[in-house]
């Protein structure tokens, strides 16, 4: 049976459409896991001597797990965050002659084959060798391994009842911010006491019995969990949402394109993917800090102010532009047959991305105590992004040839992503960098920001003739586009 | 008047659709037949160009449809659930296209108002989005909606599929209010023979994209189809 579930999974894995993502994108992805592997791998081998070095009075191991308490939190955080709930296609396996047991305890094994719990593997590993060359008692080590290992296995269950039960999280919650206060704080040292739970099985290496123990019960209170709901209405039921009608008549204001106007704010704020994008747009307004408070860029690399500049304002153009019209894929047909102008339509979405790119722009004003230089530079891409940046991802848009799906989880999500986003982000921060910098070298600072500018004013001054060309792109491509959009993987 | 000449649409060499021609007249109201894959629903996304023909064009009232894009003010059309906007809410959806096609939103509730008894409270006032309403709800949010503005083309494609019997029969009433009024061409597909032969005035039957009937209807149609798809 075991098999046949296998068999299935793999059908699902190769037949999905994650392989039909770009090379480009796979590679990026392939990359990123190595990345991680690689520091963790590093981590794991030189961790026992810096400690050594630096901390020579004190045991290495003893260290490392008055440390663990952090990573254990942190490790949880990011699966809530990243990790995925481990459903498979269950529907048509629920009237088939399979016992529910099987396909609970199927499911929430599979769940184990998971990257984040390969990755601490790599730290683990090669500190339990570093501990065993160093000395340490065999048996302590390997109850320290499983300890461990046991509990970010834990960890991986505990995600999923917290996702699945509202209290459950409200709970671990409270939890986690009263640890989080009383470590920050000093009131009671729980990274020690876990350090000293951990240097008592050490020491008594049979305890390791009780991290297997805390597993196997969170295993147990998921399998019951899993089981219980094992019914069509019940866990396996995609959430429903409940309404969350603002009033937009204030779009009114905008005359023709208000129409949608108020659909494109239903579309991000109703939307995961589409939310994600516009909130991710505010997180990175701290970017600039990083480089502004380093004398070194001041000195050496004024360039990357720019990048700075223009990325924190246009990064809502870069997330939600780039996948103009494709937002709206899931129903482009009926947009296409309906008495539309897409004028209008090409408009509103202009709109909203220099409307995001002012807010941003505002946002971006107290950097202003780094200097007036930061003021100027952030009003140059204000008006850059405006001017050019906005209609130049429009343009690129008529090109756009992938289906996204809206209701897909939105973090770390590059579906729909193609060679064209990667290329046309690296475009619209690079081009402008290079010439700054060309700029910059040859004439002098002002003279760069007012070039910027320029270029900016004139696209704003030429919008309509721009946005006519633009328009009949898009006609020209439009039996592509719907085509493309109605291929469903 | 809705006419097609030397309609061909090819995917890689394979014909799905030919028509050498084809004229629906104003008014009428024309009902499409034939087996999966035999060219309905191309016919009718040529009608609406969200398809090239490979070949020739249609008209719709003179103006060739991928040519201009005049004929989006009078035509409608609902052929799948890709035509609805899940995260709307069914009202929100109304309004929407009310407002494409000219209508405040006082006009909408008006127009929304009779047809109370089709939505049976499961559509409106809901406060649900349309991706979480069942398929037949979808559907009925779907079909109104393309009767929206007074349209002279409504199109739809399978309208009774996914409705229960309720709600067919009442489309059905609906429908033949619609063929009866003198400037509304009705087009729509289906696989119910009943159906379909109750509410139009025409039939025309598809075989891997050919016309091979076109029949006006008369009580004897129904029989004269069965006969035909009986193998």
């Amino acid at each position: 049976m075991i098999k046949k579930f296998i068999s299935l999974e793999w059908k699902q894995f190769f037949r999905s459409s994650y392989w039909q993502k770009s090379i480009a994108l796979n590679i990026f992805l392939g990359l990123l896991a190595l990345y991680f592997i690689a520091v963790f791998l590093m981590l794991g081998i030189a961790i026992y001597p810096l400690l050594k070095k630096s901390l020579p009075d004190k045991d290495p191991l003893v260290v490392v797990n008055s440390f663990l308490i952090l990573y254990f939190l942190g490790d949880l955080l990011i699966r809530y965050f990243l990790q995925k709930l481990p459903t498979m296609q269950v529907n048509p396996l629920l009237v088939l002659p399979i016992s529910k047991k099987k396909i609970t305890n199927y499911i929430l094994l599979k769940s184990i084959a998971s990257f984040f719990n390969f990755l601490p593997l790599f730290v683990y590993l090669p500190f339990s060798i570093m501990l065993l060359i160093n000395g340490y008692n065999t048996f302590s080590v390997i109850a320290w391994f499983i300890s461990v290992y046991a509990i970010s296995l834990s960890n991986n269950y505990l995600v999923f009842l917290i996702n699945k039960n509202n209290k459950i999280f409200a709970i671990i919650a409270f939890l986690l911010i009263s640890i989080y206060t009383m470590i920050y704080f000093d009131l009671f040292p729980v990274g020690i006491y876990v350090g000293k739970g951990l240097d008592f099985i050490v020491a008594n290496p049979l305890f390791f019995i009780i991290p297997l123990l805390i597993l196997m019960g969170l295993y147990y209170a998921n399998y019951r969990l899993i089981y219980k709901n094992l019914y069509l209405d019940d866990i396996l039921q995609k959430k429903k949402t409940t309404v969350n009608a603002a009033n937009l008549s204030w779009t009114e204001n905008f005359g023709d394109t208000a129409v949608f106007l108020k659909n494109d704010i239903r579309l991000i704020w109703r939307n995961k993917r589409s939310k994600m994008a516009f909130l991710m747009s505010f997180i990175m307004l701290p970017y600039g800090l990083i480089f502004f408070t380093n004398p070194t860029y001041q000195e050496k690399m004024p360039i990357i102010f720019v990048f700075v500049a223009i990325f924190t304002t246009g990064i809502f153009i870069l997330n939600f532009g780039q996948f103009i019209p494709a937002w709206d894929s899931a129903y482009y047909k009926l947009l296409m047959s309906q008495n539309v102008r897409y004028r209008k339509y090409l408009e509103s979405k202009w709109i909203l991305m220099i409307a995001m790119t002012s807010v941003l722009f505002l946002l971006t004003i107290p950097y202003v105590y780094f200097g007036v230089d930061k003021l100027l530079l952030f009003s140059m891409s204000l008006i850059f992004n405006i001017g050019f940046t906005s209609l130049f991802v429009l343009y690129m848009g008529a090109y756009n040839r992938k289906r996204i799906y809206l209701d897909r989880s939105a973090f770390m999500n590059y579906q729909g992503t193609g060679a064209q986003q990667f290329l046309l982000a690296f475009g619209i921060l690079l081009v402008p960098m290079l010439i700054f910098y060309v700029i910059n070298k040859f004439f002098s600072f002002n003279i760069a920001i007012g070039t910027m500018m320029f270029i900016g004013v004139v696209g704003i001054i030429f919008k309509n003739y721009f946005m006519h060309k633009i328009e009949k792109t898009y006609i020209k491509n439009k039996h592509k586009t719907i085509h493309a959009f109605n291929q469903k993987n | 008047m809705i006419n097609a000449t030397n309609l061909t649409k090819k995917y890689n060499n394979n014909l799905v659709l030919n028509i050498p021609e084809l004229k629906i007249p104003d008014g009428q109201s024309f009902g499409l037949v034939g087996n999966n894959g035999a060219g309905k629903t191309t016919f009718f996304n040529l009608i609406l160009d969200l398809i090239r023909p490979t070949t020739g064009q249609i008209n719709n009232k003179d103006i060739i449809v991928n040519k201009s894009e005049d004929w989006k003010s009078f035509t409608s059309s609902f052929i799948d659930e890709s035509f609805l906007i899940g995260y709307l809410t069914p009202e929100e959806y109304f309004y929407f296209i009310g407002e494409l096609r000219g209508q405040n939103k006082a006009d909408i509730d008006t127009f929304l108002s009779q047809f109370e008894e089709i939505f049976n409270d499961e559509i409106l006032g809901q406060k649900k989005y349309l991706r979480d309403l069942s398929k037949g709800n979808q559907k009925k949010t779907g079909l109104v909606a393309a009767l929206i503005g007074n349209p002279e083309v409504i199109i739809l494609d399978e309208p009774f599929a996914n409705l229960d019997p309720t709600t067919q029969i009442k489309l059905k009433k609906l429908l033949k209010e619609l063929a009866d009024k003198k400037h509304v061409s009705l087009l729509i597909s289906s696989h119910d023979l009943g159906h379909i032969t109750e509410v139009t005035d025409r039939i025309v039957v598809l075989e891997k994209g050919n016309i091979v009937k076109d029949i006006v209807t008369s009580p004897e149609t129904l029989k004269e189809l069965e006969d035909f798809f009986t193998i």
